[in-house]
This record gives structure tokens, C-alpha cells and sequence, in this order.
């Protein structure tokens, strides 16, 4: 990909994007022009019918008539509440049906006390409003019989009727308030912006172009089909995000100088916001809003690709926006919060996280899942974007096939997996984990755990015989020599103990998140046999987690020449699949060692040996924490906030110098060991 | 300059499934591969024009898009002023300037934007591709328009900023697809003058047509492809003297008769 070939069909498209008075209309002064005029009519329209309902008149009818005192109560109700008028009627149900009255009172005298039966229509608004007018009079009557009671018995009124009193103050600070009526509705408007900034271009560049006649004219030049579909994309997604920021700024000074100019101003006028205090949620939020773009410019692309004309672009377009506008009314359900399980929900994370950063109520862990969600949706979309651009079928076909992936029969034997199947499979391998894992391991315990185990394994063998790859090749299946098997438990010992000691300080810097850590183990350890946990925490990711990410994974990012690309990039996906904050970095760097060993020895025993090692030290550490193993463990425990150099110093050259040996012993082909 | 070796290109296409519709109510569909070009191979020297005659549907333009560099091949190689495309697809696009009635202009920009965004796609820089801007607009006649939005041309306009848009990277072969279909006299008389004064300089000339007449005036050498397949080749000349004929005409329609596709 070259990097000015993009920024020019970029350049291009923003113009012609820019240039064009459909799209511009829906990206800016649809947006700026909209909300004012939405509150304006919509605050119009409420008041003038609450203003008509609540002074109409209204008919009741009673059984017996009421004395004076009620009837002046009933009658004399101030204007500007509306009265009630009491006519009346032979069959009341009849009169209530016909709506010739808006409720019928029953009036049932007893001995001690009389009873007052309300006998309304609740589908008819009247009656409701009819309602609240008796029992507003209703409750005047009572208190004025009881007050006269009281007075009769003696008694004093207050201390009779309001022995307690009760009053509830609001504490929330007044930028949580403001975050709190934005949160409720700016997330769903930001989604509607971004879809309505992200469609229209979409449709333009992909069918648009095909309809005119003009890809053709751009396909003649000498430029790769990903960075024609990059500047596009590009393109789509910048409109996007520029439409949902103007709609944001549109919203807020409506509501600065609409809303707050009005009669409204008396309550709400006084807010002050500190500045200071939002601008994380707001970065946030940016960032969201940022990716969500990405993905809904990717996918509403793909559709458009597969459209020979502008018409069926919209046709096969709206789907799309229903799809992802419905889940984005999630932060307007009160009591929908950010957990576990919405957090991996597409569209309804995004919409859920941006109202609970605006409430200040976040969790990095939530924002973490949603992030990397969102990553791996992205990456997904993209990928299949180019994959489906490449199709010669989409360009020039009937434009219906979906055959973006070559048939297994066209396939020749032997073929190695490329970078992008491998990003492709750890995409799908990571939604898959979050998704599908989730919910095993949640129901399941321990056996989800095994489960998802397996999945990881089926993941990379089901796509290895698929391309009909070489497996020996891919993923390294030899014997290890004997040395190397030393080197590498040296490599392991100098990794853990410093993945251990970075994993301590990350948890000194973050305290809150020990939480997570505890409850982990508490899931990994709650099994009281420990042969069990050792083959489910330590044997099978020992297996499959290295089938997946030192076999193919590494075999898929390999350089013609160099490892590097393949052990840093294998090594970071490794850690962000251990989704947790605090475990991303320490397991990074464990796969760091595991990956070097599988490059150098070309043997995928070896890191599945010091994965091994590595989880059943943990397992066998905490089942006995008093054996030598754990005196050894507790020798690597440093206390951050009273830090000891001199045992910090001696932990950190004894790593560098087991991790060099390690190395060292791994690079040697031959035998040295005699 | 063009070496065409053994090249061929399959489509898939859905056709009706006639034996599966009998016995259900539903219409079966099945999919059938089917051959536009059929193992073509041809060199095109320097400094000729070299024809593409066929009738429609021939795979005339399947095979130029290859040419092209739009479509890849099935099977076969395409050498392009020495590059692979297989090898080095740009390099090798790089020497073409190509034309076809597909290859339509974008309308919301002028054709002095249109001249800098390609030039930039084909990596000149800003210098080359201002004086070559200002030669073109001379060359072309296009001073009074060379600003206005191409979407506010004439036909005539347009078809010259089409011809313009090829020639901005100095290319050493162009492709043109049927470029005087539909043309006026005057405007594919310019055409036609444009090729030879291009042949003259010693460029490469490819281009396809089903207008016999024109062809056999214009080409050095000629391709006469039906059905995917190379029918003919040769000069005119040749062609005629081996199948006894006077003109190109007559010579289609023999060499398909010979092959019992016409009664």
C-alpha cells in the first residue's frame, strides 16, 4: 500500500462527496438545521396540547350530589387547572362508553365513613385527566373533614398529621446531571448521525461510481484494489465521523441557545459544567464514535458493492439502518447498564458505553471489551470489504454472488496462510472467544473452560485443511533436541519472573482491579481436585492456545526473512485475547518468549512445554501455597509501595540473565549438550 | 511491446437448468462456466496500429480489459513493454493509456482536477504533471473549458478530456475499446487522425472495432477473433490473398462459414 495513492483517492472522493448537494445536505444542514427546528416544533406541540387537555372542561356525573363543600371544591377548581362539570345521567356505563361523561362517581355511605367509587375509561385521555382533578379535590375535602375532626377533638393539627416530615435532596454533582440528560439521548443520536454521514457517501463511491461508469476509468490505473478501496474507505468513514461530531455540536448549542432562551432557563440555566471533569468521558466517546464509524462505513460499503445502481444500494441499505438503529435505543431503557453481557452486544456497547462514561459511571474493564469488540468488528468488515472488492464478479457480474472466498477446489495444495488470514482468524477467533466462551464458561464452569480450549484448536486446524496447507510446515510439528528443551524452560523462568513482576506493578498502579484478578482464580482454582485443574488450566492451553497462536498464527505473520513481524505481532494478539486490562501486558510478554522459541527451534513442543510450565506453576502455587514452589513464588512478590531495590534489582538481572541464556541455547541448531 | 501468451478467461455465469425444472415446480438454476477468450496469443511491435475485429459478444472487450489490466486472466501470461502483469502489475499499467465507451469521467470535477488527481495515481510529481497539463490543453484545444465541471461539457468536449485523460502519463501503448462507436464523422475522423499521429512517434496503437471498412485502412496488423477464439491474423493484406477476397468483410464472414457456424 502506498501511502500518497491512498491520501489522493481520498482527496478525490472527499470532493466528490463534497461537491455533491445530495450528500453535503445530509452531512451538514440536515444536522445543523434539524434539532433546533425538532425542539422548537416538539416543545410547541407538547405545550399546546397539554394546555388544551388540561383547560377543557370536563363532565362527570355523581350517584347522590355531593354536599356544598365538595361541589364548591369541584366546580371552583382555579382556571388554569380546569373544571369539572356535573351533569346528569340514567346509565352511567352507557354515558362512560359514549364519552358523554368522563367519570361517574358512586358515592356509598356506611357508618363510619363514606365511600367514593370512581368509575373511569382509561383508554379515553378525559378520563384520566378527569381523574386527577376528583382526586386532587377529593384529597382537599378529606384533609379539611379530617383537620375539622382533629379541631373538634382538641387535638393539635400538626403534631396529629405531620408528626414526621421528609424532603429529598438531590447531591448529584451538577455536571453529572448534565452528563445524565445527555447520556439518556446523545448516544442514539450520534449513531443516527454516523449512519446518515456514513450511507449516502457509501452509496456514492461504491454503486454511485459503478453507475456512472467511472470505476472502470479508475480500475485502468496503476493502483492495487486495497488502496482504492482504502481511500474510499477512508473517505466514508471521515464523513461519518464529521457528521456525528456536527451533530453532536448542533445539539448543544440548540440546547444553549433554544432551550435554555426559554422559560426553561429557570431551572436548567443555572448548571455549570466543569469542563475539566468531562473531557475523558468525551474522549471516549470520540473514540467510539470514531470506530463505530469504521465499522458502519465498512459494512454499509459492502453492501453497496454488491449493488449494481444507486436505487438497489438503497434498497439493500435499508435494512442495514433498522438493524442499527433499533439497538442504539438501549440508552434510553433505564436500568440497561454497561456489564458483561451488553458490552459485547454490537451497537448497543457503543450506545451504553457513551451514556455511562457521560454519568461517570465506567469501569476500564467494560470499556476495554467494548474497544476490542469494536477492533475486531472493524478488522472484520475490512477485511471483507477488500476481499469482496477484489471479486471480479461484484465489478463486472450480475452483482449477486457472494463468492468472496475462493472454492476449496480451486485451492492449491500446500498453501501457506497469509497475514491476512491470520488477522482474519484471529477476528473471528477473538468474537468467537467472547461470544460463544462467554456463555460456556459462565454456564458451564470449568468444562466451558475445556470447551472453548477446543475451540481455539478446531479454529486454525478446520482453516489449515481448508487451504490444504502443509501442516508439519505451519504448525511446526518436529521432535526438539535436547538442548533445546533446556534453553527453553531457562527462557520461560527469566519471562515469568519478569511477566510476573510488570504484572504487580500494573495491579500497584490500577489497585481497583485486583477484583478481577481475584475472581479469576476464584473461577480457575474453585475446582478442589487438582489433576483436573492442572488439565484444564494448564494442559490444554498448553495445546491449543499454541496450535492456535505458535502454530498458525506466527507461521501466517512470518517475513520472508525476519521473525520479527511474526513474534511481536503473534505476541500482541496474544495478550489482547486475555481481554483484562491488567493481564494484557504480562501475557504479551510470556508470548514474546513463546514465540521466539517456536521461530528458532521450529519445534512446537518447546512452547507448549513452557506454556505448560508456565500455567501449572500458577496452578500448583496456589493449591500449595507452602511447598517449595510456593516459597519460590512468594521470593518474587514485591511489594510496590515499599519497594525493595536491592530484591527488585537481583529479580531483574537474574531474568535478563535466564531469558539471554534461554536465547542463547535456543539459537544453537546443533547439539552442545554432550 | 505486447506479448499475449496462450491467454484465456472463464466467467461463471447462472443459467436455466433445464432438466431440474421439469421435475420440480421451482426454477432450477445451475451454474455453467463459459470461455469469452479461448487461448489467444499475439505480439504487437512499435510503432503499429494493431486491429481487434470482431462481432459483439465476441470477447473483444473481456479481452482488452485483460490487456488492461482490469480483468486477470484465467490462465496465460500478458507482457506489457517488457513487465508481467502476473509479476508487476504496475510497472506494466503504467505504459498504458486506456479508453473504452465504459471508462466515463467524473463529472463533479474539471478536467485540469481530473488531469492532477490521476497524474498523481500514476506517481509524476506536481512539476511533470503541470507542464504536461499545459501541453495537453494545447494539443487537445481545451483552454475555454478546462475549468468548467466536466459534468457541464458537450459530448464533444467530454470525448476529448476522455482522450486527454489517456494521454497524461506519456504512455507508450494505448488501448482503445471501439473508440469511434456512435461517433460523428468529424469526431472519429479526429480520432482516427490521433492514432496515426500516434503511430508516427512510434507508439503502440491496440484497438478494437467491429467497423471492417475503417480497419482495413487504418491497421498494420489484424486480429479477427469469434467466439473467444483467433479466427485470423495478419495483415489485411494477408489476410485477404489467403482467402481470396477483397475486402475484410468478405473475409469474417468466410472464416465464419468455414467453421459451419453461419448456413
Amino acid at each position: 500500500m502506498r501511502k500518497n495513492i491512498i491520501a489522493a483517492i481520498f482527496k478525490k472522493e472527499m470532493t466528490d462527496i463534497l461537491r455533491d448537494k445530495k450528500t453535503l445536505f445530509m452531512m451538514i444542514i440536515l444536522p445543523i438545521i434539524m434539532y433546533p427546528v425538532l425542539i422548537l416544533l416538539f416543545s410547541q406541540i407538547m405545550m399546546m396540547s397539554m394546555s388544551c387537555m388540561e383547560q377543557k372542561e370536563l363532565m362527570i356525573a355523581f350517584s347522590t350530589k355531593p354536599d356544598h363543600i365538595l361541589l364548591d371544591k369541584l366546580e371552583n377548581e382555579k382556571k388554569d387547572v380546569g373544571r369539572l362539570k356535573i351533569i346528569e345521567v340514567n346509565d352511567y356505563k352507557k354515558a362512560l362508553e359514549n364519552r358523554e361523561i368522563a367519570a361517574y362517581v358512586k358515592v356509598i355511605n356506611s357508618n363510619s365513613a363514606v365511600q367514593y367509587k370512581i368509575y373511569i375509561n382509561s383508554s379515553v385521555d378525559d378520563s384520566s385527566t378527569a381523574v386527577n382533578r376528583l382526586e386532587r379535590a377529593l384529597e382537599e375535602y378529606r384533609r379539611e373533614l379530617v383537620e375539622k375532626n382533629v379541631k373538634a377533638a382538641g387535638l393539635n393539627i400538626k403534631e396529629v398529621l405531620e408528626p414526621i416530615t421528609y424532603e429529598t435532596i438531590n447531591i448529584a454533582k451538577d455536571e453529572e446531571m448534565a452528563g445524565y440528560l445527555l447520556g439518556q439521548i446523545l448516544p442514539f443520536i450520534l449513531i443516527i448521525g454516523v449512519l446518515l454521514g456514513a450511507i449516502y457517501p457509501a452509496i456514492d463511491v461504491m454503486a454511485g461510481e459503478k453507475e456512472r461508469g467511472t470505476l472502470e476509468t479508475l480500475l485502468t490505473m496503476p493502483i492495487s484494489n486495497l488502496e482504492l478501496i482504502m481511500g474510499k474507505y477512508l473517505a466514508v468513514s471521515v464523513s461519518a465521523v464529521v457528521t456525528a461530531l456536527l451533530n453532536i455540536l448542533s445539539i448543544i448549542l440548540t440546547l444553549i441557545f433554544v432551550v435554555l432562551g426559554t422559560a426553561v432557563s429557570d431551572e436548567l440555566g443555572m448548571v455549570k459544567i466543569n469542563a475539566a471533569e468531562l473531557i475523558f468521558p468525551l474522549l471516549i466517546t470520540l473514540i467510539c464514535i470514531c470506530m463505530f464509524a469504521m465499522v458502519v462505513a465498512a459494512i454499509s460499503m459492502c453492501v453497496c458493492s454488491l449493488a449494481k445502481n444507486f436505487k438497489e444500494a438503497q434498497n439493500y441499505i435499508t435494512p442495514i439502518m433498522f438493524g442499527v438503529m433499533i439497538p442504539s435505543y438501549a440508552s434510553m431503557i433505564p436500568n440497561v447498564e454497561l456489564n458483561g453481557f451488553t458490552a459485547v452486544l454490537p451497537v448497543v456497547n457503543i450506545s451504553l458505553l457513551i451514556k455511562s462514561v457521560l454519568t461517570f459511571r465506567y469501569d476500564m474493564v467494560a470499556i476495554a471489551v467494548v474497544l476490542v469488540t469494536n477492533m475486531a468488528f472493524v478488522l472484520l468488515s475490512v477485511l471483507l470489504l477488500s476481499k469482496m472488492f477484489n471479486s471480479e464478479e461484484i465489478l463486472f457480474g450480475n452483482g449477486k454472488s457472494f463468492s468472496f472466498l475462493e472454492k476449496r477446489s480451486n485451492i492449491k495444495s500446500g498453501t501457506l496462510p497469509s497475514v491476512s488470514d491470520g488477522v482474519i482468524l484471529y477476528a473471528f477467533g477473538l468474537l468467537l472467544l467472547i461470544y460463544v466462551g462467554g456463555v460456556l464458561q459462565v454456564s458451564l464452569k470449568l468444562l466451558g473452560i475445556a470447551l472453548t480450549q477446543l475451540v481455539i484448536i478446531c479454529l486454525p486446524l478446520v482453516f489449515a485443511y481448508y487451504i490444504k496447507t502443509d501442516f508439519k510446515k505451519v504448525f511446526s510439528l518436529k521432535l526438539p533436541a535436547l538442548h533445546h528443551v533446556l534453553g527453553g524452560i531457562s527462557l520461560w523462568a527469566g519471562g515469568a519472573v519478569f511477566s510476573l513482576l510488570i504484572g504487580q506493578f500494573i495491579l500497584y498502579l490500577f489497585p481497583q482491579n485486583i477484583k478481577v484478578v481475584e475472581a479469576l482464580s476464584e473461577a480457575l482454582f474453585s475446582e478442589s481436585n487438582l489433576f483436573l485443574s492442572l488439565i484444564v488450566v494448564a494442559v490444554l492451553p498448553a495445546i491449543c492456545e499454541e496450535v492456535f497462536y505458535r502454530g498458525f498464527l506466527v507461521t501466517a505473520f512470518k517475513g520472508k526473512e525476519s521473525n520479527k513481524r511474526a513474534i511481536i505481532l503473534s505476541s500482541i494478539l496474544f495478550g489482547l485475547m486475555h481481554i483484562d486490562f491488567i493481564r494484557v501486558i504480562p501475557t504479551a510478554i510470556l508470548g514474546l518468549t513463546l514465540a521466539y522459541a517456536v521461530c528458532k527451534t521450529g519445534s512446537i513442543i518447546i512452547p507448549m512445554m513452557m506454556h505448560f510450565l508456565n500455567n501449572g506453576f500458577t496452578v500448583i502455587t496456589s493449591y500449595y501455597p507452602r511447598s517449595p514452589l510456593g516459597k519460590i513464588y512468594s521470593l518474587i512478590e514485591m511489594d510496590f509501595s515499599h519497594l525493595d531495590l536491592i530484591k527488585l534489582f537481583i529479580l531483574i538481572s537474574t531474568s535478563i540473565l535466564l531469558v539471554f541464556a534461554g536465547m542463547l541455547v535456543l539459537k544453537q541448531k546443533k547439539e552442545v549438550f554432550y | 511491446m505486447i506479448e499475449v501468451k496462450e491467454l484465456s478467461k472463464s466467467f461463471v455465469r447462472v443459467v436455466k437448468d433445464d432438466q431440474a425444472g421439469k421435475k420440480r415446480k421451482r426454477l432450477k438454476t445451475k451454474k455453467e462456466e463459459f470461455l469469452a477468450v479461448d487461448d489467444v496469443s499475439f505480439d504487437v511491435q512499435k510503432g503499429e496500429i494493431y486491429g481487434i475485429l470482431g462481432p459483439n459478444g465476441a470477447g473483444k472487450t473481456t479481452l482488452l480489459r485483460m490487456l488492461g489490466g482490469i480483468l486477470s486472466p484465467t490462465s496465460g501470461s500478458i507482457k506489457i513493454a517488457g513487465y508481467d502483469y502476473a509479476e508487476d502489475r504496475n510497472s506494466a499499467k503504467k505504459k498504458i493509456g486506456y479508453l473504452s465507451g465504459n471508462t466515463k469521467l467524473y463529472g463533479r470535477i474539471s478536467p485540469r482536477e481530473l488531469f492532477s488527481m490521476f497524474g498523481t495515481l500514476y506517481e509524476m510529481t506536481r512539476e511533470e504533471i503541470g507542464s504536461m497539463t499545459e501541453d495537453i490543453i494545447k494539443i487537445m484545444d481545451m483552454e475555454s473549458f478546462v475549468d468548467n465541471r466536466i459534468e457541464n461539457l458537450s459530448t464533444g468536449q467530454t470525448q476529448r478530456t476522455s482522450i486527454a485523460r489517456c494521454l497524461i502519463h506519456s504512455p507508450e501503448i494505448y488501448i482503445f475499446d471501439e473508440p469511434t462507436l456512435g461517433l460523428d464523422v468529424l469526431s472519429s475522423h479526429a480520432i482516427i487522425e490521433f492514432m496515426k499521429s500516434e503511430r508516427e512517434k512510434g507508439k503502440v496503437v491496440l484497438y478494437s472495432t467491429h467497423y471492417m471498412e475503417e480497419a482495413e485502412s487504418l491497421c498494420d496488423k489484424i486480429l479477427m477473433i469469434h467466439q473467444g477464439k483467433i479466427i485470423a491474423q495478419g495483415t489485411p493484406k494477408d489476410l485477404k490473398e489467403r482467402s481470396e477476397t477483397d475486402n475484410l468483410r468478405d473475409v469474417f464472414i468466410k472464416l465464419v462459414k468455414a467453421r459451419g457456424e453461419l448456413a
